[in-house]
C-alpha cells in the first residue's frame, strides 16, 4: 500500500477514494431505507449530460456535471411530492433524457475515447489535482450539511408522516437529501464511475445491513465496508491496471456475499439456539 | 381550554361525505374514545386535527389556533395505524424514542444530558427500559406500539393521538396498553384522542366518547352514554347503530 503512495496520482486517487468510500454510505443509508435505491444511478446517467455539456461548452466536466445533476434532482424531489404515483416514470424519463443528451453532446463534443472510459468507468490515471479539491471541498459542504440535519434525516427516513405531524420540516429535508446525492454522485464519478456511483452508495450499506443491529452500526459498518472496497480496488486497479470503477463495485459486491452467507451461516443459527433455550 | 375546535367542518373523499357542518371541542385534558363503523370518519377526524387532511370549509383550530398556522406541534404526540411499515429497519428501541426529541430540539442542536434522562424516562413509562438496544422489528406487535407511545412521550405532548394503536395486539397487550394511556391520562394531564374497534376496552378507561354514524351523533361523557333507558352494547357501537344522544 505505500509503495504505491509514492506516486501522485495515486496520492490523489487515495484521497479522492477515501472520501468518496466515507460518503457515499452516509447518503446511501438514507436511500436505501426510503426505498430509492435507484435514485443515485438514475443521477448518474444525468450526471453523464453534465459532464458532456462541459466538453460542449469547454468548461470544467465536474463542474457542469454538479450543476446539472443537483437541478435534475430537485426537479426529481419536486415531481416526486407533486405526483407519487408516478414517481418511478418520471425518474425513467429523467434518466433516459440525461442518456440521450449526454450521447449527443459528446458526439457534438466530438470526445475521446479515453476522457469518455474515465468517466463512465472511473480512471485512477486521469484524477487531477483539480479533481481533488473539487472532491474535497464538495465533501466537506455534504459532511457539513448533514452533521446539521442528520437526526431530522432519521426521522423522515424512518417515518415521513409522523415527522411531519411531530414538526419537522420534511419537504425541505428531502430536498437537501436529494442535492446532498446530487453532490454525492458528482464526487464519486471520477474514481467509480458514471456507471457505477450508485454502487458505492448501495453495495456497503446492503452489505452492513446483513450484519448491524441498530441505525448507527449499520452506518458505521457501511463506512468500513465503503473503504475496504475502495482500498482495496484502487490496489488492484494499479496493480492489475483494472478500471477502477469496476474492482471498488466488484470488491463491494464480494464483501455483501460474505456478510450475507454469515448472516445465514451465523446470525440465524444464534437466533435459533436462544429461541431453543427459550423454549427449553 | 379546548384542545382542538371544529367550527363548522365539512370534509368529502371525492363524492363520499364523511362530515358535513360538524361543530365539537374536545376540551384539554380529556380521554376521549372515538367510536363508529368503517367508514364512518374516525381516521379522518384524526387527520383533520393533525392537518394531513383539510376541511372543505369551516376550521379546525389547536390550542386556539388554525391548524394551518400552528407551529408547536411537537406538543402533539401521534401514534399511527401500522406504525412500522419496514420491520427490517435497522432501528433500535432507543433510536426510535430519540427522534421523538427531534422537533422540540430543532435543526442543528444535538441531544444533551436533559434530551437522553427524557428519552429514558419515556421507555420506562412504557415499560421498555430494559429492551432499548433491542431492534424494533424483533418486538411484538404490542411491545411495538409502546415504542411508538415512548417516542411521543419523549417529546413531553400535551396531547396523544392514537389511530387504531392496539390492532394486531393480543388481548393482554391491548389491557396492558389502555391501562397505560389511562395512567398517564391521570397522572400527566395528557389529551388523548384514541381511534380503536377495541370499544368494550377503550370505553373502560375513556372519560368521553365521540360517536360517528354518516356524521357525528354523540359527543359527551362515557356515563351518560350509557346511561339507561338508552343502554346501548358495544356491539351496537361497533355496527354503527347507536342512538343519538347528542
Amino acid at each position: 500500500m505505500l509503495e504505491i503512495l509514492q506516486f501522485d496520482f495515486m496520492q490523489r486517487a487515495v484521497v479522492a477514494g477515501l472520501l468518496v468510500g466515507l460518503i457515499c454510505p452516509f447518503i446511501g443509508i438514507f436511500i436505501i431505507l426510503k426505498k430509492q435505491s435507484l435514485i443515485g444511478d438514475g443521477l448518474g446517467h444525468i450526471a453523464f449530460a453534465g459532464v458532456a455539456t462541459g466538453w460542449l461548452l469547454g468548461i470544467y466536466p465536474v463542474l457542469s456535471a454538479t450543476v446539472v445533476t443537483v437541478l435534475a434532482a430537485l426537479g426529481i424531489e419536486e415531481l416526486r411530492v407533486r405526483r407519487p404515483a408516478f414517481a418511478d416514470m418520471m425518474l425513467a424519463i429523467f434518466f433516459y433524457s440525461g442518456i440521450a443528451c449526454a450521447v449527443l453532446f459528446s458526439s457534438m463534443a466530438k470526445t475521446n475515447a479515453v476522457s469518455l472510459f474515465g468517466y463512465l468507468f472511473g480512471s485512477i490515471v486521469t484524477v487531477s489535482v483539480q479533481d481533488v479539491w473539487t472532491v474535497v471541498g464538495l465533501a466537506v459542504v455534504v459532511l457539513l450539511i448533514l452533521g446539521v440535519i442528520f437526526k431530522e434525516l432519521v426521522f423522515v427516513t424512518f417515518d415521513e408522516e409522523v415527522a411531519r405531524i411531530s414538526g419537522v420540516p420534511i419537504k425541505k429535508i428531502n430536498m437537501v437529501l436529494a442535492v446532498l446525492t446530487a453532490l454525492t454522485v458528482s464526487i464519486s464519478m471520477r474514481i467509480v464511475g458514471i456507471l457505477m456511483v450508485s454502487a458505492l452508495m448501495v453495495i456497503p450499506v446492503a452489505a452492513s445491513l446483513q450484519i448491524s443491529h441498530s441505525f448507527r452500526s449499520t452506518l458505521i459498518n457501511a463506512v468500513i465496508i465503503s473503504e475496504i472496497s475502495v482500498i482495496t480496488g484502487l490496489t488492484a486497479s494499479f496493480y492489475m491496471n483494472f478500471a477502477s470503477g469496476g474492482t471498488i463495485v466488484i470488491t463491494a459486491a464480494l464483501l455483501f456475499m460474505i456478510a450475507f452467507i454469515l448472516k445465514q451461516a451465523v446470525f440465524e443459527r444464534i437466533g435459533k439456539s436462544k429461541t431453543m433455550q427459550q423454549s427449553g | 381550554m379546548n384542545a382542538f375546535e371544529f367550527e363548522n367542518v365539512s370534509f368529502a373523499y371525492s363524492d363520499h361525505n364523511v362530515f358535513t357542518h360538524i361543530n365539537l371541542k374536545i376540551a384539554a385534558g380529556d380521554f376521549v374514545a372515538i367510536v363508529g363503523g368503517n367508514g364512518a370518519g374516525k381516521s379522518t377526524l384524526l387527520k383533520l386535527c393533525v392537518g394531513s387532511l383539510k376541511p372543505d370549509c369551516g376550521q379546525v383550530k389547536i390550542f386556539g389556533q388554525p391548524v394551518a398556522s400552528y407551529r408547536e406541534w411537537y406538543k402533539v404526540g401521534y401514534v399511527p395505524q401500522n406504525p412500522l411499515r419496514d420491520k427490517s429497519f435497522p432501528t433500535t428501541v432507543e433510536e426510535i424514542v430519540a427522534m421523538g426529541r427531534v422537533a422540540r430540539l430543532g435543526i442543528g442542536r444535538r441531544l444533551g444530558q436533559a434530551d437522553r434522562d427524557m428519552i429514558v424516562r419515556a421507555m420506562n413509562l412504557v415499560g421498555m427500559g430494559n429492551m432499548r438496544s433491542k431492534i424494533i422489528g424483533q418486538l411484538s406487535g404490542g411491545q411495538q406500539q409502546r415504542v411508538m407511545v415512548a417516542r411521543a412521550l419523549a417529546a413531553e405532548p400535551e396531547v396523544l393521538i392514537l389511530d387504531e394503536p392496539t390492532a394486531g395486539v393480543d388481548t393482554t397487550g391491548s389491557e396492558e396498553f389502555y391501562a397505560l394511556l389511562q395512567s398517564l391520562h391521570k397522572d400527566s394531564g395528557i389529551t388523548v384522542l384514541i381511534v380503536s374497534h377495541d370499544v368494550d376496552r377503550m370505553v373502560k378507561y375513556a372519560n368521553t366518547i365521540a360517536n360517528f354514524d354518516q356524521g357525528l351523533k354523540y359527543y359527551g361523557s362515557v356515563d351518560h352514554f350509557y346511561q339507561p333507558p338508552r343502554y346501548v352494547n358495544s356491539r351496537k357501537v361497533r355496527k354503527g347503530e347507536i342512538l343519538n344522544h347528542a
